[in-house]
């Protein structure tokens, strides 16, 4: 495989974090992106500068009189304000007041999210990466063209201050375009809140286990063993909502913290499910957050469920979860609100690793389909182990884009910061192209949305 | 079965006589068959002869070919209409296209009033200054100079 380094595909704020990607060729493509950015920064200081290069505009934009006569109802207006992307909208919102209250709406976010959500095409991303100072979030596109694939950044990134820069942050699955940033390896530093195409953050008050670990005179709760927090939004009332599971390995039992955005205020979860361990990160569909569990027997994973309405947990069964050999060999994800599992070690663990998706969700027992399964060896080039130890096995890779037809997909693994375009059903080529970010940079599906709680 | 015609009339009194599966692709015009059944003619009291041409020319390049052969479209052919979309909205001047917004509103066409939605908000909104998208689509300002000032800092990222 012939790499090509050195080509920037975007060029991001920060030095360091500079994507490169690999391909067969050089890509059009990606020029044209560069000239895109290029004109876009020179329109800030000549206006014409648009008009010259979009020929389009030059012809559609003929100031003449007669446009007055012309009356655009205010409904009608709004079905085209809908189809505006969040940055279009937060100037837009600037021509009145009557637009300003109305974009501001509830029912017209709602339904300039749905417009966003169900146009799939093209994917597009969340990346969190670290800086020295800062963590920085952009919001990318997947692009495609016959000449190739590139990755677009969308909206300038953001950055927010890095507390303990020796620590690295993790990043919530994405829920109406908003996302949580949290430091993976403690317990003190406090949720960030943030909407990547809005730009704009909120810090969130610190849990009780938060103020208990900080507060060093009091000992924290039992020995914990500290999980990612779960973002998702109650589909009764609507309200946003963090859950925060931490296994208590004394004694198998869960406690679970909920921060409310509504009530602006955390609260613990008193009936939590007893014999397990969770595991991993959580996932959210549809009113629902999703952990895998592990209980006191080999053998005897689970998934663990809870009702982000009725904050009451269920115990689902799955024959994949139940047969894996040790919880790390399955992955669970959701993409476009349906639940996918996928697993490594199927088939006396010969390097395929499939993909299934849950038929139903709502049931206690759930059913998989095979949708395609790939050639983790193919992925060796960018996913391959660093670690030499003899005991590190493969992680399975998580879907992070898939078209429709599931002929195409966008594949990341947890622990290396690349991603892979493959073509699952094709026989002969399977990789398309490939893009490397810097280390710790973390991949979530997402679509833009004009939400923000509190 | 032999094609049934449809005869539709402009504001301005021009007559087109189309196919059934043509002007079907209007929701609006089935009801106006319905309440006005004894008459051949629907006129169109909204939509003048150019503007209704350039539905009919939109309508004829959309209409699904129910015919048994193949059936469905290819991606391939999909491709095509998304050319064809685009290059015959740029070929229209701003009071073409803001009268065919009106009209495909006003027949119900859900894929042309979509098109034409999403041409207005990228080329008419999208890269312009707020001065202009008031001028090209009648806002008025209702924000004094300082409100409009904070409303602007509020975001001012997003005018960069």
């Amino acid at each position: 495989m012939e790499e090509e380094k050195g080509k920037i595909v975007v060029s991001w704020s920060e030095r360091e974090t500079g994507f490169q990607s690999w391909g067969k060729k050089r890509r059009e493509d990606d020029d044209e992106t560069l000239f895109q950015r290029c004109i876009s920064k020179k329109r800030r200081h000549d206006p014409d500068a648009s008009r010259k290069y979009n020929g389009k505009d030059i012809r559609n934009r003929r100031d003449d009189d007669n446009e007055s006569s012309i009356f655009i109802s205010n409904d009608v207006l709004e079905e085209i304000a809908l189809k505006l992307p969040v940055k279009a909208l937060l100037r837009f919102q600037t021509v009145s007041k009557h637009w300003r209250r109305r974009i501001e709406s509830r029912s017209f976010m709602e339904r300039h999210m749905l417009h966003q959500k169900t146009t799939h095409e093209p994917p597009r991303l969340v990346c969190l990466t670290h800086g020295e100072r800062n963590l920085t979030l952009t919001t990318m596109r997947w692009s495609e063209s016959c000449s190739g694939t590139c990755l677009v950044e969308e909206v300038p990134a953001h950055h927010i201050e890095r507390r303990q820069p020796e620590l690295y942050s993790g990043i919530t699955q994405s829920c109406d375009g908003i996302v949580c940033i949290f430091d993976e390896d403690t317990l003190t530093t406090p949720v960030t809140v943030m909407n990547p195409a809005m730009k704009r953050s909120k810090i969130l008050p610190l849990s009780m286990f938060q103020r208990q670990c900080l507060n060093k005179t009091k000992p924290p709760p039992d020995r914990l063993i500290l999980l990612e927090p779960g973002f998702g939004k109650d589909h009764v009332t609507g309200t946003y909502k963090l859950v925060w599971l931490h296994n208590r390995i004394s004694d198998y039992t869960l406690s679970c913290e909920v921060f409310d955005f509504e009530a602006n205020k955390w609260s613990c979860v008193m009936n939590t499910p007893c014999d397990l361990y969770a595991f991993g990160q959580p996932i959210f569909t549809e009113g629902w957050l999703y952990w895998l569990a592990g209980g006191k027997q080999f053998g005897d994973g689970k998934v663990l469920a809870y009702n982000l309405h009725t904050e009451m947990f269920r115990v689902i069964t799955n024959r994949l979860v139940s047969e894996a050999p040790f919880l790390g060999a399955i992955g669970i994800f959701s993409l476009n609100d349906r639940i996918w599992l996928t697993d490594l070690m199927g088939d006396g663990g010969n390097g395929i690793q499939h993909f299934w998706r849950i038929r139903n969700a709502l049931g206690s027992h759930w059913e998989s389909e095979k949708m395609f399964s790939i050639d983790s060896r193919l992925l060796s080039p960018w996913f391959v182990s660093h670690d030499d130890n003899e005991s590190s096995h493969p992680w399975p890779c998580t879907l992070v884009a898939t078209s429709e037809d599931n002929n195409k997909v966008i594949v990341s693994n947890s622990f290396h910061t690349h991603l892979v375009q493959l073509l699952p059903r094709s026989t002969s080529l399977c990789v398309c192209s490939a893009f490397s970010a810097p280390p710790h940079t973390k991949f979530v599906p997402y679509f833009p949305s004009l939400i923000f709680p509190l | 079965m032999s094609k049934k015609n449809i005869v539709l009339k402009s504001s301005n009194g021009i007559i087109f006589e189309v196919e059934e599966a043509v002007a079907l692709q209007s929701e609006t015009i089935p009801y106006m068959i319905e309440d006005d059944c004894a008459n051949d003619t629907i006129p169109l009291a909204n939509v003048t002869g150019d503007i209704l041409a350039l539905v009919i020319e939109y309508c004829k390049k959309h209409v699904v070919v129910a015919d048994g052969d193949g059936g469905g479209s290819s991606s391939s052919s999909q491709e095509d209409l998304k050319n064809w979309d685009a290059q015959f909205m740029n070929d229209l001047d701003q009071s073409k296209i803001f009268n065919l917004l009106l009209a495909a509103d006003f027949l119900n066409i859900k894929t042309l009033f979509d098109l034409t939605c999403q041409f207005v908000a990228d080329t008419m909104i999208k890269g312009k200054s707020v001065e202009e998208v008031r001028r090209t689509l009648n806002i008025e300002k209702d924000y004094t100079s300082e409100e409009e000032a904070k409303a602007r800092q509020e975001n001012e990222w997003a005018f960069k």
